[in-house]
């Protein structure tokens, strides 16, 4: 988190520092009334700001860290809908005052009233109501500060001052800033905040327009926030791959992607610089391509097919079946005059250990074409998705924490069970009863290690492995076909 | 408690109803959750329970905005009056 000193964002948040703390002194002589030292002047500002400057302080004092920092922390940890009630709240507080605080105003301008205790002591003549009121209100705005000064914090550290170190290193800006505040709100009373207002109003619009403008328009379909309580590898359930050593300080905020996952040829015109043709593909993770002054483009299919296209027109000239999904480019060479095309076959990467698109798992092959060629096929095999896991015995209530363990560690490379089919590695919803009934050979110490699977000795505990087996088990249970 | 002001003309009692309605009916929109708790319709991509609630900040404003012109219709200015 602590890359050192943003320049750039603290030259922007010291620019408008100044400017705040030159406009609130500057405030105890905006607008000044002929009775400088009365109450009337300091906290209300001479009860001379009209429905303009008004409509500014109130969206100033509404639209704060409230806003910008609570509500959404509330909505990130609880659910966009939970922290939603901010929203009809602030609406119907509107029609809710309008038929009060009209009222309120002419009373209290009438008889000079500043503070709510002032009205309760004028309209029920009781010292200890009024000071019961003064106390209330000084205490139901303590956590407000709090929450204010939590948020200069936040902002302070963002662009690298006064996060680490020392209490002193770490406060001492955030004191700085707390004490001009508080020194020309002393000086100027009401007329600072309401001067300030307009900025705060300013930079709030800009706030908006950048995240419902310049945020969306750049597209981002994942980000990544700092995760300041990383242990690294710790198998912390519920967290994607965690345990499998994917962690890398960051949480992945990913907002699932729009279309469905797609793969497309497409040949490119580079001086007319647009689209010539296309072929669309049945999934993502196709082969590489081959070009030739033949004017044919060769390209292996994630489902096992390949291809020669017409380099001008994209139409399809010839294919041939692989026997499993193709990754790799071709090559081409000629020897004794004799042309061939050879293409080295296999499944595989990020994408192929959890997920395949065809119902072959012929092993990695290189086959050789040439025209003329001879040489039959060999018989592919087929990949195992029949015959869905049952019999593992397991405690339904276990499903639940078991789901936050299998997400974290294994669900990366083995899918969901009995949902996904299963790349490279297998799917456990379509593996033998016994394998998971024994899961705990497999998990710890396992005989897999030399494959690539990790030892999750020290990770997960035998506790965990019940837990496992209910998820996996519960899950294979629940997509069964209800006639079987 | 506090100086009554005197009314200059009569107050419209049937337009300060209709202004009392006008402030009822964002209470009654946005508080009666079971009404507009629902995805369904989803307009430009935001759930209707996201939209809907959205729709009330404009809809709030107008109501609040022509209850103010109703009552100072429904009451001709008082001298000193507050606004």
């Amino acid at each position: 988190m602590n890359a050192g000193i943003n320049y750039t964002a603290l030259g922007v948040l010291v620019a408008l520092f100044v400017l705040v703390t030159v406009m609130g002194f500057w405030a105890s002589n905006w607008r000044r009334g002929e009775h400088l030292e009365s109450l009337d002047e300091w906290g209300l500002g001479g009860r001379t700001f009209g429905v303009w400057i008004t409509w500014f302080l109130i969206g100033g004092d509404i639209y704060t860290a409230y806003t910008f920092v609570a509500v959404p922390a509330a909505m990130f940890a609880t659910g966009a809908v939970a922290g939603f009630f901010a929203v009809p709240y602030t609406i119907i507080l509107y029609p809710i005052i309008f038929i009060y605080m009209a009222r309120l105003w002419s009373v209290s301008y009438r008889h000079g009233y500043v503070t709510s205790a002032d009205f309760v002591r004028g309209r029920y003549g009781s010292r200890e109501l009024s000071l019961a009121v003064s106390v209330t209100g000084i205490l139901a705005t303590m956590p407000y500060i709090a929450l204010q000064l939590v948020g200069i914090q936040a902002v302070l550290e963002v662009v690298g001052v006064g996060g680490a170190g020392s209490f002193i290193a770490k406060a001492l800006p955030l004191i700085i800033a707390f004490a001009l505040l508080a020194a020309y709100t002393h000086s100027a009373g009401l007329r600072a905040p309401a001067m300030i207002a307009f900025v705060k109003d300013t930079l709030i619009y800009i706030v908006i327009l950048a995240a419902i403008v310049y945020l969306p328009a750049q597209g981002v379909p994942l980000n990544l926030t700092p995760e300041k309580a990383l242990t690294h590898n710790a198998p912390t359930p519920g967290k994607f791959a965690a345990a499998a050593g994917w962690n890398v300080g960051f949480v992945l905020n990913g907002t699932p992607p729009k279309a469905p996952a797609f793969g497309r040829l497409l040949a490119w015109d580079p001086v007319k610089q647009k689209e010539a043709w296309r072929v669309e593909h049945v999934a993502p993770w196709n082969g590489g391509t081959l070009t030739t002054a033949g004017n044919l483009v060769f390209q292996g299919t994630a489902e096992g097919r390949f291809v020669a296209y017409n380099a001008t027109t994209g139409e399809k000239l010839w294919e041939s079946p692989t026997g499993t999904g193709v990754v790799a480019a071709a090559s081409t060479y000629m020897l004794d005059g004799e042309q061939y095309v050879s293409i080295a076959v296999g499944w595989g990467g990020v994408f192929g250990i959890s997920q395949r698109v065809t119902e072959l798992q012929s092993p990695g092959t290189v086959y050789t074409f040439a025209v003329g060629g001879k040489a039959p096929l060999p018989t592919f095999v087929k990949y195992q998705t029949e015959g869905l896991l049952k019999g593992v015995k397991y405690d339904p209530k276990d499903v639940d924490e078991g789901t936050a363990i299998y997400v974290a560690a294994c669900a990366q490379c083995h899918g969901v069970p009995g949902v996904d089919k299963g790349g490279n590695v297998r799917n456990l919803g379509y593996v033998s009863t016994e394998t998971i009934a024994n899961l705990k050979d497999f998990v710890f110490k396992g005989p897999f290690r030399d494959q690539g699977m990790p030892d999750f000795t020290g990770k997960l505990k035998e506790e965990d492995i019940p837990k496992l087996q209910a998820f996996i088990q519960g899950t294979a249970d629940a997509i069964r076909p209800k006639s079987n | 408690v506090g100086s009554r002001q005197i009314d200059v003309g009569t107050t419209n009692k049937p337009l300060m109803a209709a202004a009392a309605v006008l402030l009822l009916i964002p209470n009654v929109g946005l508080l009666w959750v079971g009404s507009y708790a629902r995805v369904e319709p989803v307009v430009a991509g935001f759930p209707f329970f996201i939209w809907y609630q959205f729709a009330w900040v404009f809809l709030c404003s107008a109501c609040t905005a022509t209850a103010l012109r109703l009552i100072r219709l429904a009451r001709p200015r008082r001298a000193g009056g507050a606004r």
